[in-house]
């Protein structure tokens, strides 16, 4: 098996071509930011097997990964600047403010359990005043709502008995916030005959990298792969319905854990829609949609334009009858996981979403559809557009039949 | 299932998408990295770094089969449907500035700039945060290379400081607003009052009039100074090369065109004189992917579609033999090299220069567009 | 018309000996001037490893050798602080290499005082990890890395602060001797042609590989036998110290940590020439291959330039080992007046960087002889200006990186620097990106009395040097240079075209998959997006 060795996180391919700065979403906003090429492979080869450098503007980094996508030197771009993000927090402490926005998992299980009064003091406008005073999280940003009836109260099933077998991470997002995607994806793979099981699983660990908690993010990294790699041996398949999610498995864990079981786990990892169309492939979808005539816009978030796997959603959707969807051909949200709700990021946050938001209002669909929740809190803040992930528009489409 | 799959979104690869799609194809771009746009000018030039004509190109790129005006024409087309109307033909070579001062010959170029005459009064206006073009080179040099002209030279402050060098793109982005732009026409104003010089007949600036609002900026300049602005591009990044890669990008995803980023394509699978499937590799997942045609827009040493080893050329994607050009030596029914990845001697000083990219990337389509029509029509296209 | 002047001693050669020479002579109040043909530290001075040698890999074979770089190792880390890096070195053998040069390498060590530590291979990996993981065993020595261009321009500076001569860009164009005497050195200046007569009573020939050419020149035959060393520069710092091989010195067998890269090599190939700095494709190969032994990531690793240098190696009879390495490194001090019934013309060549200083004391002592100086020798004691500086430079609106570069840097320029950084707009901004180079340690080390050069620039502020080997900071630095008039368009110009193509002779041999994909970008901007004409081609 091909182990990645000392030049995991190799910068010597970088030419210098700027590339990367040029193409960043967040550079392409403010000055105020040093860009990926310089944080990321320009600082790494600076401080090789000397003193390490500390630059404040790494904070701005948002880890998109827009940078691995244009690199015409396949320099992991983004993998660089977040260990700068590591080297950061470590020299300067994590604010409590970063703290709780990079424990989703520990937030979410608390807020879950007093959801109706987190969220209602979350919509509470001097409420917020104060989360902004003391907490740095901007008064003016909507925050996901939180279910009392979480996923994980909802769903408790941990084998699967059919002949293909789904273990299924569900991610912080469709646990607390959302868990009607949960719902959604169980159904549709009910709809073609898989059994769905929820390994014991936590946070996938991409919110404690945004904010430079490397070490705890790695803890997780490596109980989610002890935990999902034992159901892959038992001939399950992993599949995941959040991007970000999907493509810390597929690529984070392999940088940042750098193991042979993290590698054995990413060749088995799918995204929802990636795992229809590959059964698509093996003629083992179940493609009896009812119609849904409905024009919808597909937003792709960057952590699903980083899979390198085509557009498996409107791959998808494409097959509903009536259903008529297009790419908005949008750039990056601007909400980036935690950095939209960050006070002193917030209109950094909104500047990026202004193109977002053009896309939307110039293709003018009836909803929006995409995977990522984090994208649909800056869609649902920015746009009049209803938003829905396409595992729910496709459970519809199941039962509309 | 894909009806073409192209590898590469430079150039080539992307406007050979869009064509593809725009014929119906349903199609595939297998991509690592955004090609060289990023460091490219803008311009479309027949043989790069040379002056040179249709003849002495078609000497050496040699095209086959089809029409390339056709190719041209669709390009030009094209770049009008997204907004960045190109301008230009085969038949007329002109002359632009660059953005050290220097004159080139190119043939296709975009909205924000513009052939410079022989003779007339210059203004080449610099700023005071943009490190990568200083007014009294670009200034310097013209004079040198354009004796019969007057050029003088300016330098104005954006008004805004970048934490990480001002490039050309960065400042193009302050230029999209309407409150910078008009800073900078009265801070150019007032610098000019206190000249007698004669008004400028063309005035130069670096690539940077206007990101998505580049029809205002250039709009607003030639308003303030009553003449013709044109861009100098030089250092990358050139902001037309950037409006123009992001238009035809946007163009390609609206299409429907499937991207497949951050993915390497490490081999293909070949049956009898088909490519089958292409091995494609994100990280340590690789998967098959399949296609009825394949256009290979990988680009040649500097694309790193070709490898320069001490044992020849090697062809990085597909893998197949190639001879000292770098050429595929048995290249597959359905296979279509095109742009740089046809070989070295389709490259001057590491490029196409475009005007190939355009023509080879167009008669790949045409070809493949024929074959879906009415089987294997090889003979009908000549080629 | 010739113009004149009058000193005490020319010393032909602007290398480390010369610069040595020259500090030492001016520290003695001896009145100095150095010659040199092109620019500080161009020829074998910089063309080398910049090794601060412990002496440990001339123990076996060769005890004074070893003898005076420890002792000299000691007394630079003291005087020249500001070109070391304190790194210490690593000596390690790898399987095949012989064991009893292991067991006479540490007696001898012992003999001539050179203090080794034996560090367990794990310690060695953990500290190293680019080491061969089949090392066998590994000896800890006070090896340093040196640079030589700082080294070089540092001690000519401080010479000329004290009020040495310097002559940059002159090449001599005769000797005179009158009645068994050298009499004066006449020099022609490389830009203006001006000719320029120095009377002088002393002629130091330090002209490293050009020595013998110089000697021919007063009419003093000698035989030098010039020996061609190939190196080369890794993209990244691969080791935190010096790495040689526990072996009888022999080829690829050092790395040595070079600020933000490491430096590999070399290799011993004899010479007509003594500006031959060809780069031979397969002479690199086989280096690389042989380095593998000791660091086996270097066949992967990128390099972004080699570079060779020809280390002038005195007989009295030239010999005919291939290799070079037979012949002693030592220094060849040769009075001309003993030797060839020259008075006032002395001979300085060979040893090794790392002895520098005491070369030149040695021929200082016999130019004073000669002039009844009585003053002794002070350069052991004497520090030269540190580089690192104290300054607070906080308060610019300096990126980190670029911060710290200019904080450990421009000690020795500080007052021009912060002038440039109160008064230019363009002060703070970072012209080359690689090696952290902003426009203010540009403008602080703009030569003041030659055309505008880029090389002058790269050897003072490492523009240029780094990943990209100038594709993007050459064209910044001319146009700026214009900009700011210290260039003409024409200067600027003729300044690029050099630049390029200095730079992409040391690129193009290399069969590295990046770099030559860089060269291709170089190519790609300067002559289609610049529109620069490419050499030997019309563009119009």
């Amino acid at each position: 098996m091909h182990l990645q060795g000392l030049n995991d996180l190799d910068y010597n391919s970088c030419l210098k071509c700027n590339a990367c700065t040029v193409s960043c979403p967040v550079s392409n906003v403010t000055l105020d930011f040093g860009g990926p090429k310089h944080l990321g492979p320009e600082l790494a080869r600076l401080t090789e097997q000397q003193e390490p450098i500390d630059d404040k503007r790494i904070e701005l980094c948002t880890l998109c990964g827009t940078c691995d996508a244009v690199c015409p030197e396949g320099v992991p771009v983004s993998s660089l600047t977040a260990n700068v993000k590591a080297l950061h927090a470590e020299e300067n402490g994590t604010k409590f403010r970063d703290f709780v926005l990079s424990h989703a998992e520990y937030v979410g299980k608390i807020a879950s359990a007093f959801a109706p009064a987190t969220n209602l003091t979350m919509k509470i406008k001097p409420a917020r005043k104060v989360m902004q005073w003391v907490m740095g999280m901007h008064a003016d940003r909507q925050f996901p709502v939180y279910r009392f009836n979480n996923f994980k109260r909802r769903y408790t099933k941990k084998t699967a008995e059919t002949k293909r077998k789904v273990a299924y991470f569900t991610g912080c997002y469709a646990t607390y916030n959302q868990p009607d995607i949960g719902d959604a994806f169980v159904n549709v793979m009910k709809h073609n005959g898989i059994d769905v099981a929820v390994p014991k699983q936590k946070c996938c660990g991409v919110p404690m990298f945004a904010n430079g908690r490397m070490k705890e993010g790695k803890k997780n990294a490596a109980y989610n792969v002890d935990s999902l790699l034992a159901y892959v041996r038992d001939g399950y398949d992993v599949v995941v319905t959040c991007s970000s999610c999907s493509l810390s498995f597929k690529k984070e864990y392999l940088h940042y854990l750098n193991s042979a079981e993290a590698e054995e786990l990413a060749q088995h990892v799918y995204d929802a829609n990636e795992y229809l169309r590959f059964l698509k492939e093996k003629d083992e979808l179940n493609e009896d949609f009812g119609a849904i005539g409905q024009r919808a816009g597909y937003f792709s978030p960057c952590h699903m334009k980083g899979q390198g796997i085509g557009n498996p959603a409107m791959d998808m959707l494409e097959l509903i009858p009536g259903y008529e969807i297009r790419d908005l051909a949008a750039d990056c949200c601007g909400q980036c996981g935690t950095f939209g709700f960050k006070e002193e990021k917030y209109p950094y946050s909104m500047k990026m979403g202004e193109s977002m938001k053009e896309a939307v209002n110039e293709l003018d669909a009836e909803i929006t559809v995409t995977e990522c929740g984090m994208c649909k809190t800056q869609l649902d803040q920015l746009t009049e557009k209803k938003t829905m992930h396409p595992i729910e528009v496709l459970a519809k489409a199941y039962e509309t039949v | 299932m894909y009806n073409t799959a192209v590898i590469g979104q430079g150039l080539t690869g992307l406007f050979a998408a869009i064509l593809s799609a725009e014929k119906g194809g349903k199609t595939a771009v297998i991509s690592n990295g955004a090609g060289k746009w990023l460091q490219s000018s803008g311009l479309f030039d027949f043989t790069p770094g040379f002056a040179g004509d249709y003849d002495s190109w078609s000497k050496q790129f040699g095209p086959a089969g089809s029409d390339p005006k056709k190719a041209v024409d669709a390009f030009l087309q094209l770049t009008k449907e997204v907004g960045y109307p190109y301008a230009g033909s085969f038949e007329q070579t002109v002359s632009v500035v660059t953005g050290s001062g220097h004159l080139k010959q190119t043939q296709l170029y975009p909205p924000t700039m513009r052939p410079i005459p022989d003779k007339g009064n210059f203004l080449v206006v610099g700023f005071e945060e943009v490190i990568d073009f200083q007014p009294a080179q670009a200034a310097g040099n013209l004079q040198r290379e354009c004796p019969g002209c007057n050029v003088s030279e300016l330098k104005v402050s954006l008004g805004e400081r970048s934490s990480r060098g001002m490039s050309q793109t960065d400042a193009a982005r302050l230029l999209d607003r309407n409150g910078v732009r008009q800073a900078v026409i009265a801070s150019l104003k007032a610098a000019l009052k206190d000249r007698d010089a004669e008004a400028p007949d063309v005035v130069v600036f670096p690539a940077l009039l206007g990101m998505k609002n580049w029809a205002e900026a250039v709009n607003d300049f030639e308003e303030a100074f009553g003449c013709a602005v044109t861009e100098a591009p030089g250092l990358p990044p050139n902001a037309g090369a950037l409006r123009l890669y992001q238009l035809l990008k946007k163009r390609a995803v609206r299409l429907g065109v499937r991207f497949y980023e951050n993915t390497a394509v490490n081999g293909a699978k070949i049956q009898g004189n088909r490519v089958g499937s292409l091995g494609i590799e994100q990280g340590v997942r690789r998967q098959n992917l399949q296609a009825e045609h394949f256009i290979a827009a990988t680009g040649g040493i500097l694309g790193s579609g070709l490898i320069d080893t001490l044992d020849g050329f090697e062809e990085t994607a597909l893998q197949l033999e190639v001879d000292a050009n770098g050429t595929i030596i048995e290249v597959p029914e359905n296979l279509y090299p095109v742009g740089a990845a046809a070989g070295i001697d389709k490259t001057r000083c590491g490029i196409t220069g475009g005007i190939y990219s355009l023509v080879s990337g167009y008669d790949a389509v045409d070809q493949i567009t024929a074959k879906r029509k009415g089987g294997d029509s090889r003979a009908l296209t000549g080629a | 018309m010739t113009a004149r002047f009058e000193t005490d001693v020319v010393i032909i050669g602007g290398g480390v000996t010369g610069a040595g020479v020259v500090r030492d002579l001016t520290l003695r109040g001896v009145r100095a001037i150095l010659v040199e043909q092109q620019d500080v530290v161009h020829g074998t001075s910089s063309r080398n490893h910049g090794l601060l040698h412990s002496g440990g890999r001339y123990a076996v074979r060769d005890e004074n050798a070893a003898i005076e770089s420890y002792r000299e190792n000691l007394i630079l880390k003291e005087t020249v602080p500001g070109s070391i890096e304190q790194t210490g070195g690593l000596f390690v053998k790898v399987p095949g290499d012989d064991d009893d040069y292991v067991r006479q390498w540490l007696k001898s060590c012992e003999k001539v005082g050179i203090p080794t530590e034996e560090v367990s291979v794990k310690q060695a990996l953990k500290e190293e990890p680019y080491l061969n993981r089949d090392a066998e065993a590994v000896f800890r020595v006070p090896d340093g890395a040196v640079d030589p261009f700082t080294l070089t321009a540092d001690v000519i500076a401080d010479a000329a602060d004290r009020g040495g001569g310097l002559l940059r860009y002159h090449e001599v164009t005769s000797i005179s001797r009158q009645n068994g005497q050298v009499e004066s050195v006449t020099v022609q200046d490389r830009f203006t042609g001006e000719l320029k007569q120095i009377e002088t009573s002393i002629v130091i020939n330090a002209a490293g590989p050009w020595a013998a050419h110089v000697a021919r020149m007063a009419d003093v035959p000698m035989e030098l036998i010039n020996n061609k060393g190939t190196l080369t520069v890794l993209n990244q710092r691969i080791n935190r110290q010096v790495i040689n091989r526990l072996r009888m010195p022999g080829d690829a067998d050092i790395f040595v940590p070079a600020h933000n890269v490491t430096i590999f090599g070399t290799t011993g190939v004899n010479v007509d020439r003594p500006d031959d700095t060809s780069l031979d494709r397969d002479e690199i190969r086989e280096m690389i291959q042989e380095g593998a032994a000791l660091v086996p990531e270097v066949e992967n690793i990128r390099m972004i330039r080699a570079f060779s240098g020809s280390r002038p190696l005195y007989q009295e009879k030239a010999d005919s080992d291939a290799s070079g390495r037979g012949v002693t490194r030592g220094m060849a001090l040769l009075d001309h007046e003993k030797r060839d019934g020259l008075g006032g013309f002395i001979t300085i060549s060979g040893g090794k960087l790392t002895t520098f200083r005491y070369m030149a004391e040695k021929t200082a002592d016999l130019a004073a002889e000669k002039l009844g100086v009585q003053a002794g020798c002070t350069t052991d004691r004497e520090p030269v200006p540190h580089r690192v500086t104290d300054r607070d430079f906080s308060k610019w609106d300096l990126s980190p990186a670029a911060q710290k570069k200019v904080q450990y840097w421009a000690g020795t320029n500080v007052e021009r620097l912060e002038k440039s950084l109160h008064e230019s707009v363009n002060a703070s901004e970072v012209i080359c990106e690689c090696e952290q180079v902003t426009w203010a340690e540009l403008e602080a080390a703009f030569p003041e009395d030659r055309p505008f050069h880029l090389g002058d620039l790269r050897r003072r502020t490492r523009l240029g040097m780094g990943t990209c080997q100038g594709t993007f900071c050459h064209q910044r630095a001319a146009a700026l240079a214009v900009e700011n008039g210290y260039a003409t368009n024409q200067e600027a110009e003729a300044a690029l075209v050099n630049a390029l193509e200095t730079r992409k002779k040391g690129m193009t041999p290399l069969g590295d998959e990046q770099t030559r994909r860089q060269t291709e970008m170089m190519d790609a901007i300067y002559c289609v997006s610049l529109g620069m004409q490419k050499e030997g081609e019309s563009n119009v």
